[in-house]
């Protein structure tokens, strides 16, 4: 009898040991990261018949339970991917806009300064020194061309590495999770539960993992859990993981893109689906930096074919016709290096595109995709939105056809069927921006053609030539030679153009002309402007202007391009361009920044239920501790009764 | 509810780290003076900022461009005013010049002067600026714009290119003028000539023309290029047009229209600006044919050369007094006409100076309205910013504070 007093004193002791034990190993674990507080559940031991009566039988441990609670631990994994993934995006932008909005590595400052120089120039076009001014400004300009683009690749570049990175992060993670799949399956069928620790180590894995990539995950019976990215891709099932490994992308060789391999098949992800800091990231290649690096791009290309062109027009300080102001942006070079074959493509890589720059206006900075379809077709993606811009019929090489701007010719190859191509006009334009000018003297800021009034008109009329639309008429030695002379009849209300070959280029032309239309037929390419009121025979002449070094009308016209809406179909100026990149840029920052503050704030929040569900408090634990030790302090107690009890019993004897 | 320890003191961590964020991110804006620094500040104010700043730099150099064409324009007048100095003393030489008493030995000494004033108006119209342009060459800037010829004389020889820079949005002002205009076409007075018809039966001859009105005789060649002077009973005559072959109105003591009007020998008749003195005696159907001239035109140093050349020829006996004065009215007309050109384009030059304040003052106030307005979207309200960094370092004391406190909170520190 005193036995039985023996043993359930026994029990209590041992159970209250037991959770004693566990109380100590949850405070032991307080600060373990993932840790799950363990608790003890108690149950009464199976009573037995004793004379008539179910006594009691003690106390047991009936369960060691894990405070652990599936739903918001895949609620904390789901926000951790969030927040990675926001904040990653959110910090690679940042970085962005702080180069593109700072006066030292932003573009505006140094446009306004070049053009500025170009001014000054204008003002005093003999100046050497003002030249040699416009020449430093126009090699700064394109330094800080060529420094942005850097910053910009080297910008992919740390992505690129970055990514490369998580997807061997990724592989590793995931065949961790798997390994510890297998031992928990491997312990479920063995002892019915696995322990604790692997369980908190399995959360823990697949937490990390959402750090990079965002999973889902799926409970199976053996206590495995499968792993899924994008919407149903499996990464690990059971005590299998799939590698992810990053390469080349095989559109766009600049870009790293994530593979997945099932079944020894190789499947390209999409990485601003994935989730996680790789979702991020490719998000801010998508969003930021790649329309940011193209925006810059074109704002090279409108610069220098604005530029070059309307410097053409004029004459340099020593009578010759303006050259390159800057690097060529048609060049062999420069047009032969704008499409680059998919990887895909069915050798032998002989195909050869050029892409050259006819109307920089109505450039969009955008990729473009082209593809050959099937049915012999070509069509062309607008990569930007997503449109269909240029479609026809693939009728062999060579094949032209002109988009946006551009003018894409098929030169040379076996095209064939499936073939595609990344058309990417403005990535580089920025670092193959270089001055083309060499000296001071070779800065075209007169024009080539002055208009002057015989000295013996009568009449008050004054000419003057307003803009030069083209040399290609003067220039020439047949019909519209210089000097044209212009005379009037009389009555002066008509005139007569004869060139410098002596040939009439027109007669009886109606003064004043008809509003809106020139002086003189649009094909001499000068625009005249004539003020003041001509007599009866008074004669006009338009010669070269040998030795017009004072001259700065086309000085005027070039520093006139600062304000002059050369790229978006006449819509913005060239700093507008670029501050509207960077403005772009800017807005996506500053709503990463709200993003990245909602999900860092829901992490907070999926945390701490968490840590409230799985974590330990110290105070309960010492309130346990207390509360088990009495419990403990009570049964040894009733084993001492019991031992009493058996003393009084022998000394009754 | 249960909180876990940890996560209770990472909790606490947390908010003393955001607090620290918010203190160093107002203690930025009050040292840096900025509230937008990257477009992800505030992307429609940073917007705003970059279009302003550009506007600014442009309006900097349009107020650069001004201050430089003022200088200019203020050169050029300062010549003008000399030049117009020289030929007010050419003028004056002229009219002593006339003086019928002066002996050979004091022409000659006049001529020597003159000779020194055509040198002095040529270094005049061949001034250059400090980097060494003519400021009178057109564009050709380096070519010096009046030259002697093999003839010895003036020729402009540059050409009617005018600078103009920029000083405002679309608004060019020209800095300079063309010599050409100014000084290297001065009408010289036309010379009208009258013959009698070969017909003529009569004894009528024109015993002197005179130009009575220039600039009226100059306005009529514009459309007229002869006329005709025909006779008819009584006698008596009208003018013809011979373009329109119309009679044209007649200006004479004896009547004023298209006559025919009465004649009379040593009668003057006038029509044109051109005065004619008729005398002799026509017969019905006589006439005389009455040309306007041509006009040439001379440089002004060839003007003021001229008047040099008819003193010394005057004095060697070349010429005869008659002759002489007549020169010397050419040469007066001359100078006059040039003394206009500078004059208009000395009011020009005010015009455009005008013209440039009043843009400089509109640029200036702009410039201002626009930094107010840059000031107000850029940089911070340092009230504000000063107080929130009081504000935020004193929650940072609170959470380090409170952090300590409730740390120290446990039930061990009871278990004795």
């Amino acid at each position: 009898m005193s036995s039985d007093l023996l043993n359930i004193a026994l029990s209590g002791v041992n159970a209250n040991r037991i959770r004693l034990g566990v109380t100590g190993q949850n405070i032991s674990n307080a600060n373990v990261e993932g840790y799950s507080r363990q608790d003890v559940r108690l149950a009464t031991r199976p009573s037995q018949l004793q004379g008539g009566f179910f006594l009691g039988n003690g106390v047991s441990v009936a369960e060691l339970q894990r405070a652990s609670d599936d739903f918001t631990v895949a609620q904390l994994h789901a926000d951790t991917a969030r927040h990675h993934e926001t904040d990653a995006y959110r910090q690679r932008l940042e970085a962005l806009d702080a180069v593109l909005s700072s006066d030292t590595m932003g573009l505006g400052g140094h446009l306004d300064r070049f053009f500025q120089s170009l001014q000054a120039a204008a003002d005093d076009p003999t100046s050497t020194v003002a030249r040699e001014v416009v020449l430093a400004e126009l090699t700064t300009l394109t330094e800080r061309f060529s420094a942005l683009q850097a910053r910009m690749d080297s910008e992919r570049a740390a992505v690129n590495t970055q990514l490369t990175y998580s997807a061997a992060q990724v592989t590793e993670l995931a065949s961790a999770v798997a390994d510890a799949n297998r031992a928990i399956a491997e312990r479920t069928s063995a002892q019915g539960t696995p322990p604790a620790e692997l369980l908190d180590q399995r959360d823990q894995l697949i937490r990390d993992l959402s750090r990079y990539v965002e999973v889902q995950t799926v409970k199976q019976s053996d206590g495995s859990v499968n792993l899924y990215v994008q919407k149903g891709l499996a990464l690990v099932v059971g005590g299998t993981a799939n590698p992810i490994d990053a390469a080349k992308h095989p559109l766009d060789r600049d870009t790293q893109a994530l593979y997945l391999t099932v079944n020894g098949h190789r499947e390209l992800l999409n990485g601003s689906k994935l989730g996680g800091e790789v979702g991020g990231l490719s998000r801010y290649l998508e969003d930021g930096l790649q329309p940011a690096q193209n925006e810059l791009g074109r704002v090279a290309l409108g610069l220098a074919d604005a530029m070059n062109r309307q410097h053409a027009l004029g004459m340099d300080r020593n009578g010759i016709g303006g050259g390159l102001l800057f690097s060529d942006p048609n060049s062999t070079y420069a047009t032969t290096h704008r499409a680059f074959p998919a990887e895909g493509n069915v050798g032998p890589a002989d195909r050869n595109i050029a892409v050259s720059i006819i109307d920089s206006q109505r450039l969009v900075a955008s990729d473009y995709r082209l593809e050959l379809t099937a049915s012999s077709n070509y069509a062309l993606i607008r990569l930007q939105d997503g449109a269909q811009v240029a479609a026809g019929p693939m009728t062999g090489v060579p094949l032209t056809f002109a988009v946006d701007g551009l003018e894409i010719e098929l030169t040379s190859g076996s095209f064939q069927s499936g073939d595609q191509f990344l058309i990417s006009p403005f990535r580089t334009a920025a670092a193959d921006l270089e001055p083309a000018i060499a000296a001071p003297a070779d800065l075209a800021l007169a024009q080539p053609v002055r208009g002057e009034a015989v000295l013996a008109n009568l009449g008050s009329a004054v000419i003057e030539v307003a803009a030069v639309n083209s040399r290609t008429a003067f220039d020439a030695s047949g019909s519209g030679a210089l000097p044209l002379e212009i005379q009037f009849a009389s009555p002066p209300t008509s005139y007569a153009v004869t060139d410098g070959g002596g040939g009439v280029v027109a007669t009886g032309l109606a003064y004043p002309p008809p509003a809106g239309s020139n002086l003189l037929p649009s094909q001499l390419g000068l625009q005249l402007h004539l003020s003041g009121t001509p007599a009866a025979g008074d004669r006009f002449v338009l010669e070269a202007n040998t030795g017009g070094i004072g001259d700065n009308r086309n000085g005027l016209a070039l520093g006139g391009l600062r304000n002059a809406a050369l790229l978006g179909t006449g819509t913005l100026s060239l700093r507008q361009a670029f501050d509207r990149a960077a403005g772009q840029v800017g807005s996506l920052s500053a709503q990463a920044q709200t993003e990245a503050g909602a999900a860092e704030s829901l992490l907070r929040g999926s945390e701490s239920s968490q840590a409230a569900f799985s974590g330990v408090n110290l105070d309960e634990e010492a309130a346990k501790m207390l509360e088990y030790e009495n419990a403990y302090n009570a049964s040894a107690r009733l084993i001492q009764v019991a031992d009493q009890l058996f003393d009084v019993l022998l000394d009754a004897f | 509810m249960r909180i876990s320890t940890a996560e209770w003191a990472a909790q606490g961590l947390r908010a003393i780290l955001d607090r620290q964020a918010s203190v160093a991110d107002a203690q930025h804006q009050v040292s840096s003076g900025l509230r937008v620094e990257r477009a992800g500040d505030d992307p429609v104010a940073f917007a705003a900022i970059q279009r302003l700043e550009q506007d600014l730099s442009t309006t900097d150099q349009y107020q650069q461009n001004i201050a430089s064409a003022r200088q200019t324009l203020g050169a050029e007048e300062a010549v003008l005013q000399q030049v117009t100095e020289l030929l007010q003393s050419v003028r004056q030489l002229n009219i002593q010049a006339g003086d019928g008493a002066l002996d050979a030995g004091s022409r000659r000494a006049l001529a020597t002067e003159v000779r020194t004033r055509v040198d002095e108006l040529v270094a005049r119209l061949n001034q250059q600026n400090a980097q060494g342009e003519y400021l009178f060459a057109g564009y050709q800037s380096h070519r010096q714009p009046f030259a002697k010829d093999a003839t010895g004389h003036y020729q402009f020889e540059g050409d009617q290119g005018v600078r103009e820079l920029e000083v405002a949005p679309g608004v060019r002002t020209a800095v300079s003028h063309s010599g050409a205009a100014l000084f290297g076409a001065v009408l010289e007075p036309r010379d009208p000539t009258v013959a009698a018809d070969a017909a003529n039966t009569g004894t009528l001859i024109a015993s002197a023309v005179a130009v009575a009105e220039q600039a009226a005789l100059d306005a009529s060649a514009l459309s007229s290029t002869s006329w005709r002077i025909e006779f008819g009973a009584g006698p008596s005559y009208q003018v013809i047009d011979q373009g329109t072959g119309l009679p044209i109105a007649v200006d004479q003591p004896e009547g004023h229209g298209v006559g025919p009007i009465p004649y009379a020998s040593g009668q003057r008749v006038e029509f044109s600006g051109i005065n004619i003195e008729l005398s002799g005696a026509p017969n019905p159907g006589d006439r005389l044919l009455v040309t306007p001239g041509s006009q040439t035109q001379q440089s002004l140093p060839n003007i003021v050369a001229g008047l040099a050349d008819a003193l010394e020829q005057v004095a060697d006996g070349a010429i005869d007094e008659l002759e002489f004065q007549e020169r010397l009215a050419d040469a007066l007309i001359g100078v006059d006409q040039g003394l206009a050109h500078v004059d208009r384009a000395r009011g020009q030059i005010g015009g455009r100076l005008n013209g440039l304040d009043s843009i400089e003052a509109s640029n200036a106030d702009w410039q201002i309205a626009t930094q107010e307005t840059l000031t107000a979207l850029k940089e911070v309200d340092f009230a504000e910013a000063v107080s929130r960094l009081n504000l935020e370092s004193v929650a940072l004391q609170a959470a380090q504070q409170s952090y300590v406190r409730t740390m120290n909170l446990s039930l061990f520190n009871f278990l004795r």
